[in-house]
């Protein structure tokens, strides 16, 4: 029961701070936003049990990943009067929302749907007790099917790179 | 752990992959050098993967990976598709390339890259492999169309693609964890059990959201309507070799991994997914043929009309998840269309490629006036590629038409049928004026083609000829290649 009180908690916080990311008018402020949304789903994936994937989390997105944003908004270094305004999107914002607002009931529906997850029938070891461990992991993705997807991954970074130097370098 | 069966299974697009690599790590060691050796090199790594493609082709089809790729006849007939995609754009970038004053050896490996990704989204059987492949595609395609830096419009083509093919991403992420969630697998035949099995019709809403999600994600990969509107900006802005690879292999590989999903997985057991699927048909090939009327710009007018064609193709689809299971027409008809229009849209871009100078690349309609009284075969190549893609005899493009829309009656989708002849009608009239523009109009803008762009072009215009007298062939191909597809929803009884 209070597993599932704190997920719903940590979700909530999650939510309002991913929110805050896109209406935050101060870079700055919408970055750190979005480290506050990394931390708690962090959390989140602890109470699931998948603790390696929460400690990459906080590594990778709120440490390494997170430190970059913050100084590439550093570097472009805005003044006041920079800071984004939505005033020419205008009608097309409708179109937009009255979009989402479809797909966010459609979502509402659907969700609603779910039979309630009552705490007793959560299962805490879904897989056993080495579920959610590093071991686990290594397994699944380098003997398990997972290392086919594992490996195009490595391909799919490594196209991401060469195409941003592409296109970033000033000489080819 | 993979078996060797496994890497040799997968060897085409491995191949691919190691000759991205040694182009990339040989643009670091070798330079200045002449990219020429590049070129050869990436399509040398093509023609070999085509090769590997065929003999595997010829074998058995075959799991591998654990389930992760389904090597099957249908699959590989698309990943073969994707390289001779590839290769006829290979053929003729060396000298656009140089034409344009771009010379980047980067170019080559990203072009593999992408057919690598195309090749591995042909044969895909799990949600998980399907993205990542997808987005292998999607990320060589997003830099090469921003690849001419100095230009604005190919950096807006280039962002415009990025941006909205990774908010289309994240839909169809989004999608695939609610079937994950409804189901408890990514795998293709796993969710296909699961609507076969007791638990057809339970959490039904999460299906539904699911597979609408999906379907919004390789509907935008085809640029289907609604989803299309990124088409006509992005085919225009990137350079003519990007936009000749990125309509004829994207949209098979998308194809092919939409047809497994549809075909494969809700196929007859969702009336709501195929209603759907009828409207975006119907809209998509309205609007295409329609927005093409009106276009000045030759490569904006092929870019409506690569919506028009991802309209015929959805029609397919349409007619695949209606239609009699077995020996489905439908398929076979849809693979022979994705072979058609590649051959009709390479070799309408290798014309197009003739007439880029300095930097610069010219498009507008008024180019080819005159064409056909100074570079004859030109014009009849480009005359030929386009009375295919109107579907006038004797061409592929006609028998593929004639199939796909014979197809689509036989399986009931008489209205629809109609409203596809019916806009294709009007699409003649688009495809027949820039032959006014070759033959009737005097003009003097210079056109050079290189000997092996032209050896292309004549490939091309010779397959479009020859499958279009002789279709019989390649049709029974298509439709062999199709007996190794399992419809996992419909019970076999």
């Amino acid at each position: 029961m209070f597993e599932a009180v704190l997920f719903y908690l940590f979700s909530l916080v999650a939510m309002v701070s991913g929110v805050g990311v896109v209406t935050m008018r101060n870079p700055i402020a919408s970055a750190l936003s979005l480290v506050v949304c990394f931390f708690f789903l962090a959390a989140d994936y602890v109470l699931m049990d998948a603790h390696f994937v929460a400690v990459i989390q906080i590594l990778v997105y709120a440490g390494a990943i997170m430190v970059l944003f913050v100084f590439v908004i550093m570097l472009l270094n805005l003044r006041d009067g920079d800071h984004l305004t939505f005033n020419d999107i205008g009608r097309r914002s409708v179109v937009g929302m009255g979009t989402a607002g479809l797909l966010a009931i459609g979502l509402f529906t659907a969700i609603g749907q779910l039979p309630v997850l009552v705490p007793a029938a959560i299962d805490l070891d879904p897989a056993g007790p080495a579920y959610g461990t590093i071991a686990y992991i290594g397994t699944a993705m380098f003997e398990g099917k997972f290392l086919l997807p594992f490996e195009t991954v490595s391909a799919l970074l490594t196209v991401a790179v060469v195409g941003a130097v592409v296109l970033a370098k000033k000489e080819i | 752990m993979p078996t060797f069966n496994d890497l040799w299974l997968a060897s085409p697009a491995l191949l691919l992959f190691f000759g991205a690599m040694a182009i990339m790590l040989g643009e670091a060691i070798v330079r200045p050098a002449s990219k020429t050796g590049f070129w050869a090199l990436a399509l040398g790594t093509l023609a070999g993967s085509a090769a590997l493609t065929v003999v595997i082709f010829l074998g058995p089809s075959a799991d591998a990976f654990g389930g992760m790729l389904r090597v099957d006849q249908f699959g590989l007939f698309a990943q073969l598709v994707c390289t001779l995609a590839a290769l006829l754009t290979v053929l003729f970038s060396d000298d656009y390339l140089r034409a344009l004053n771009l010379r980047v050896g980067e170019y080559y490996s990203l072009v593999l890259f992408g057919v690598c990704g195309m090749g591995l989204m042909c044969l895909a059987n799990d949600l998980m492999m399907v993205f990542v492949a997808l987005e292998v595609m999607s990320i060589s395609m997003y830099v090469l169309c921003a690849l001419k830096r100095g230009d604005p419009r190919s950096v807006e083509a280039g962002f415009k693609y990025f941006i909205l093919g990774a908010f289309s991403s994240g839909l169809m992420l989004y999608g695939i964890s609610f079937l994950y969630g409804a189901t408890g697998t990514t795998s293709l035949p796993g969710i296909g059990g699961f609507f076969m099995g007791q638990h057809q019709g339970t959490q039904a809403t999460l299906v539904a959201i699911g597979g609408a999600l999906l379907i919004v994600g390789f509907g935008f990969k085809v640029a289907s309507v609604p989803f299309h509107m990124w088409a006509p900006d992005v085919y225009q802005g990137a350079p003519i070799s990007v936009t000749s690879l990125m309509s004829a292999g994207v949209k098979a590989a998308s194809f092919a991994a939409f047809a497994r999903f549809v075909y494969g997985v809700i196929g007859t057991h969702s009336a709501g997914f195929v209603g759907v699927l009828w409207w975006m048909a119907a809209a998509t090939m309205v609007v295409g043929n329609l927005g093409a009327l009106a276009q000045r710009d030759l490569k904006r007018m092929l870019a409506y009309s690569s919506i028009a064609h991802a309209g015929y193709l959805l029609m397919a689809l349409v007619a695949a998840s209606t239609g009699n299971a077995s020996n489905n027409p439908a398929l076979a008809s849809l693979l022979f269309y994705l072979l058609a229009y590649t051959f009709m849209n390479a070799g309408a871009f290798i014309v197009l490629a003739a007439f880029t100078r300095d930097g610069q690349d010219y498009t507008d309609i008024d180019s080819l006036a005159g064409l056909g009284k100074r570079h004859p075969w030109l014009a009849a190549g480009l005359s030929l590629c386009l009375l295919s893609m109107a579907g006038i005899p004797p061409t592929m493009g006609f028998v593929g038409k004639f199939y796909l829309f014979s197809a689509a009656i036989q399986s009931g989708q008489v209205p629809l049928a109609m409203i596809g002849a019916l806009s294709a009608a009007a699409g003649v009239y688009y495809y027949l004026r820039p032959m006014v523009w070759m033959y009737m109009k005097e003009g003097h803008t210079e056109a050079r083609v290189a000997p092996v762009a032209f050896t292309a072009l004549a490939i091309c215009g010779f397959a479009l000829l020859a499958f279009g007298l002789v279709p019989g062939p390649m049709l029974g191909l298509a439709q062999t290649s199709l007996q190794s597809l399992i419809p996992y929803t419909i019970p076999t009884h």
